[in-house]
């Protein structure tokens, strides 16, 4: 039996267009399980990403409910969101996003700083031992714009993470990424996953969903399916591949 | 037309820089036109006055008993006399308004209907005044604010045949000697009771030494192709028949004039100074607008020029939306200032005491902003000339990047507090975003600062001892029996009450020293003046000390020899050393009683009595009027008139000024602050949602930008206090010596440097978080790469 993390019911994403609506997102009924690495695919604009910033109560849905614990993030203000970013959520976006005048390090530890339960030393500790995991810790001192993509991605994982996040979001994380820091940065989440971190994540990027346990596929704002993966291995990639593959098709991929 | 596309885009895209210009530039076209037009209004309204009253080059107020025919005949045949005017007078030297006493001889003229008659409310003149009655009399505008005279206020005056009352029935507009400035006055009363009056003291066999006395004012009109300055002519005619030594004093309607726009002409010159620091400020903030521009809009220009708009245009593009906002701006400012004039022309009309149009100097406005934005132009030329160094290719492939942070600094950033760690690292990565900025708190506090040193020097009691004046708890007038022997016999009984007390005698008149006339106080002790800048008080008989005013009127200085001369005899003089008084707006020396008895007999007129404790003062009062009752009247010092009316109309002048100041700098500060918090939220739009995304709320995000704009005026705020500390008393100095402070020695105390830039940063700190109100609408979502 899994434990729900984080659950949608009714929820709804609609614009007004040219005196008519559009209809992001519609009536999406989905539960986030403890531990998994749950992936979101489906086409472009089918709204997948508005269906994770939904989620993670960075953007607020039209109508229906996202419960996290006892709370509704729909109705929660905008500063019980903000202590849910640097407690509970984490995000890594597409284009990294590190402030630009803060050194690798500061970028990681300024999230940490806000949390009012660790000192500053223990802030210091855990984010020198993320550098370190991430592999960056000779380049903490540099600014975003001195280092790589792959480095400031892995970077902004670190940062994601620094505060022990209970719910790990992502957004296309290796969409600006070359096939090589694309590898790295998915060994990085898996190895997070693989250590208890859950983790949600939207993609379009084949090779990223293999990493999922559990895959959402999404089409004209409603889950029209799932699937469900034994934790990643290296070694089964291949016959991973093919039926994450056989299964895409199927949702006319 | 692909520029005017291009402009009306930039402006509708940037309204709030381009607002803030206008605004910055209305300020300041505001700020000159009216002070510029006010005082056109009052030099017009004194040539006009003077016309209207037929005054002379000179005017000599002259004993009846010194002036002979001959006198008179000297003077309408020099060659550069055109004519004289002679009026007979009364000088009055003992007289009370209401219940005040005056201090300053009056001369009563008979009402011959020469001078305008303003109306009750002092708005307008009336056309057909009312002759005099017996017992009425006219006054001098100025003496409603001196005294809070009014009509029906009674007028005493002391005759051979004890006191006499007179009615005011109306205010004059008297242009020579009317000013709140001019302690001497003219009055005018009907014909019969000057006729009878004057009878009276003609009789009198002690006309020469009584309260009341005959004398003449004689107008000297210099003629057209002379070419003396007033000086010279006043200088000449002295030579010829000592006028100006037999005189009770002269005056020329040149140095009237100079009295009377005393204030007109202060003010205006510590507007101008303020301008041309706003002006530097508008030239901050131009500046910044344009860099920030090129920045935030590095992509777009390039994308213009790879469409091939050449680096000219684009700069015509700023060039002329730069224009349209400063040319905008210097109109309202001109139209704004149409009540504005209106308002000060009323508030300087009790102090000129003349009727001031109220009209703007529109010529002079309209060249002043012409030349303003001419500056302004060169500027905006040169700034945008970084236009330039844009490249196509890296800009479309978004090669901005570089230019942010460019000179990042390594403090580190600490969990406590966060917020203000933040903020130094947004000035410290960027720091030349914010020079303009601290710049403009800098010149602010600065000139604020500068201010409250001036508000605090000019309070009443400050500025009676710096600047070469005495006070004291209680004072004493000698009579025509006091004689210079009672000088240490009173003081020894003074000395008996209260031994640390100090008595000091003085006598004013006007001398000449070296064949200028200056004012001369004679003292008995002119060691007690607490102004002096150079050299040593006079000791002995044969010395003298003067201002620096009169230093190089006369073109001598400490250890220079001099010849003054007064009633008739003359003597050499050594200047010991120099010092600083506002008396006659500083164009006056000092010297004993000993040194003056070498040209005449002069005895004291008055006596200040200092104190070590204030209870004393009714016993000493008390003794000296028992004990010396036949040669002086003695009494506590209590508000007096003219000097409490002049050093209250400083006070409330001082307390416009730093008003107005203080107003223009908070607005000011709004602008510069509201511009650099605009551009710096566009630059920093994606940071912010970053933060947001982090955890930071929206109030945490504005404090950061409050926090950093609070860092930057306290940078400012220490180069503004160390600016003042180095330039406020030169400034001041340079402003002020006019009204015979030639060297004001500024003192920047805790509480004056405290309070302007607290003031600033209090604005930048609450300006800077409410125009960052704009956080609460960056969303995270704009993060997001669809």
């Amino acid at each position: 039996m899994k434990n729900t993390i984080l659950s949608a019911k009714g929820l709804c994403k609609s614009f007004a267009h040219n005196g008519g609506q559009i209809h992001i997102l519609s009536h999406v009924d989905m539960e986030l399980y403890k531990g998994d690495f749950t992936v979101i695919m489906g086409a472009s604009g089918s709204g997948k990403s508005t269906l994770l910033y939904a989620l993670s109560g960075m953007d607020r849905a039209t109508a229906g409910q996202v419960m996290y614990g006892e709370s509704d993030l729909v109705k929660m203000n905008e500063k019980g969101l903000a202590e849910l970013r640097h407690t509970d959520f984490g995000f890594i976006f597409q284009q990294m996003h590190l402030v630009s005048n803060l050194t690798l390090f500061e970028n990681i530890a300024v999230p940490g700083y806000l949390n009012k339960d660790k000192s500053a030393e223990q802030v210091k500790e855990r984010t020198e031992k993320l550098l370190e995991q991430m592999n960056i810790s000779h380049i903490k001192t540099h600014l975003p714009s001195q280092v790589s993509g792959g480095e400031q991605q892995r970077c902004a994982i670190a940062r994601a993470v620094i505060n022990e996040p209970k719910l790990l979001f992502a957004d296309e994380p290796t969409g600006a990424l070359n096939r090589k820091n694309t590898t790295e940065v998915l060994d990085l989440l898996t190895e997070l996953n693989q250590s208890g971190q859950s983790i949600l994540m939207v993609t379009h990027d084949m090779r990223a969903a293999l990493r999922a346990t559990r895959i959402l596929y999404i089409a004209d704002g409603k889950i029209i399916g799932e699937l469900t993966l034994p934790p990643y291995s290296p070694d089964e990639e291949k016959s991973r591949e093919t039926q994450v593959n056989a299964w895409l098709n199927s949702m006319e991929w | 037309m692909e520029i005017l596309t291009l402009l009306i885009a930039n402006i509708r895209h940037k309204k709030g820089a381009f607002v803030s210009i206008i605004l910055l530039m209305m300020l300041i076209t505001l700020s000159f036109s009216v002070t510029v037009s006010n005082n056109d209004n009052v030099s017009d309204g004194i040539r006009r006055a003077h016309i209207s009253a037929d005054t002379g080059a000179l005017a000599a107020f002259i004993a009846e008993n010194e002036l002979d025919d001959n006198m008179l005949n000297i003077l309408s045949e020099n060659e550069n006399t055109e004519r004289i005017r002679d009026e007979k007078a009364l000088a009055l030297l003992s007289y009370k308004i209401e219940d005040r006493e005056g201090n300053s001889p009056y001369f009563l003229l008979k009402w011959e209907n020469t001078l305008p008659v303003f109306d009750e409310r002092l708005s307008e003149f009336e056309t057909a005044p009312e002759t005099l009655s017996e017992g009425e009399i006219y006054v001098p505008a100025a003496l409603k604010t001196v005294y809070g005279c009014d009509i029906g206020s009674k007028i005493t005056i002391n005759t051979k045949n004890g006191e006499e009352k007179f009615t005011v029935k109306g205010f004059v507009e008297d242009p020579f000697l009317g000013s709140m400035s001019i302690g001497i006055k003219q009055l005018f009363i009907s014909e019969g009771d000057f006729n009878r009056l004057y009878s009276d003291a003609a009789d009198d066999e002690n006309a020469a030494v009584s309260l009341l006395f005959p004398c003449r004012i004689i107008h000297i009109f210099q003629a057209e192709n002379s070419t003396l300055s007033v000086t010279e002519f006043k200088k000449e005619l002295n030579r010829e028949c000592l006028i100006v030594d037999l005189s009770l004093f002269t005056q020329s309607r040149e140095s009237s004039d100079e009295i009377t726009t005393i204030f007109t002409d202060t003010g205006t010159k510590m507007l101008c100074v303020f301008v041309l620091l706003l002006i530097i400020i508008i030239m901050i903030s131009i500046n910044h607008s344009i860099v920030t521009t090129i920045e935030t809009e590095y992509v777009s220009l390039g994308i213009l020029k790879a469409q091939g708009f050449t680096e000219n245009r684009i700069r015509l593009i700023y060039i002329i939306q730069y224009f349209c906002a400063l040319a905008a701006g210097a109109v309202l400012g001109i139209l704004a200032s149409f009540p504005l004039t209106k308002a000060l022309g009323k508030l300087f009309q009790p102090i000129t005491g003349i009727m001031v149009a109220t009209n703007i100097s529109v010529g002079k406005c309209l060249l002043v902003s012409a030349g303003i934005i001419l500056v302004c132009t060169i500027y905006i030329i040169i700034a945008s000339r970084k236009i330039g160094r844009i490249s196509p290719v890296r800009a479309i492939s978004g090669g901005a990047e570089d230019i942010y942070f460019d000179s990042p600094a390594n403090i580190p950033i600490k969990k406590e507090p966060l917020s203000f760690f933040i903020a130094l690292r947004q000035i410290t990565s960027h720091p030349k975003a914010y020079i303009g900025t601290a710049l403009i708190a800098a010149i602010l506090i600065f000139f604020m600062i500068t201010v409250a040193i001036l508000a605090k020097g000019m309070s009443a009691n400050s500025m009676i001892e710096a600047f070469g004046a005495l006070n004291g708890q209680a004072q004493a007038t000698p009579n025509n029996n006091f004689e210079l022997s009672d000088i240490s016999a009173t003081e020894s009984s003074i000395k008996e009450i209260d031994e640390n007390a100090s008595a000091v005698f003085s006598s004013t008149t006007y001398m000449t020293i070296d064949e200028i006339e200056m004012c001369c106080t004679v003292y008995s002790k002119p060691d007690i003046l607490k102004s002096l800048q150079k050299g040593r008080a006079p000791l002995y008989d044969n010395e003298i000390m003067i201002t620096e005013i009169v230093s190089e009127e006369i073109g001598k200085a400490v250890g220079d020899n001099v010849t003054v001369s007064y009633g008739g005899g003359n003597a050499e003089y050594m200047i010991t050393g120099i010092y600083q008084s506002v008396q006659d707006l500083g164009r006056c020396f000092t010297m004993s009683f000993e040194a003056a008895s070498k040209l005449c007999d002069i005895t004291p007129d008055t006596m200040y009595i200092t104190l070590s404790d204030d209870s004393l003062a009714d016993s000493t009062v008390k003794m000296l009027n028992e004990k010396y009752g036949d040669i002086l009247e003695a009494e506590i010092t209590e508000k007096n008139g003219y000097a409490d009316s002049m050093t209250e109309l400083i006070d409330s002048l001082m307390n416009v000024i730093t008003g107005v100041i203080y107003s223009m700098s908070a607005v000011f500060a709004l602008v510069a602050v509201h511009m650099v918090c605009s551009k710096a939220f566009l630059k920093e739009r994606r940071d912010l949602g970053i933060y947001k995304s982090l955890g930071f709320t929206s109030n945490k995000l504005q404090l950061c930008f409050a926090l950093r704009f609070l860092i930057i005026s306290v940078i400012g705020g220490t180069i503004g206090t160390a600016l003042s500390a180095a330039f406020s008393d030169r400034l001041l100095s340079l402003l002020l010596k006019n009204i015979g402070i030639s060297c004001f020695n500024a003192r920047i105390t805790v509480f004056t440097a405290a309070v302007p830039v607290i003031l600033i940063c209090l604005c930048f700190f609450v300006l800077a978080y409410v125009s960052s109100g704009r956080v609460k609408k960056v969303e995270i979502r704009e993060l997001v790469s669809e």
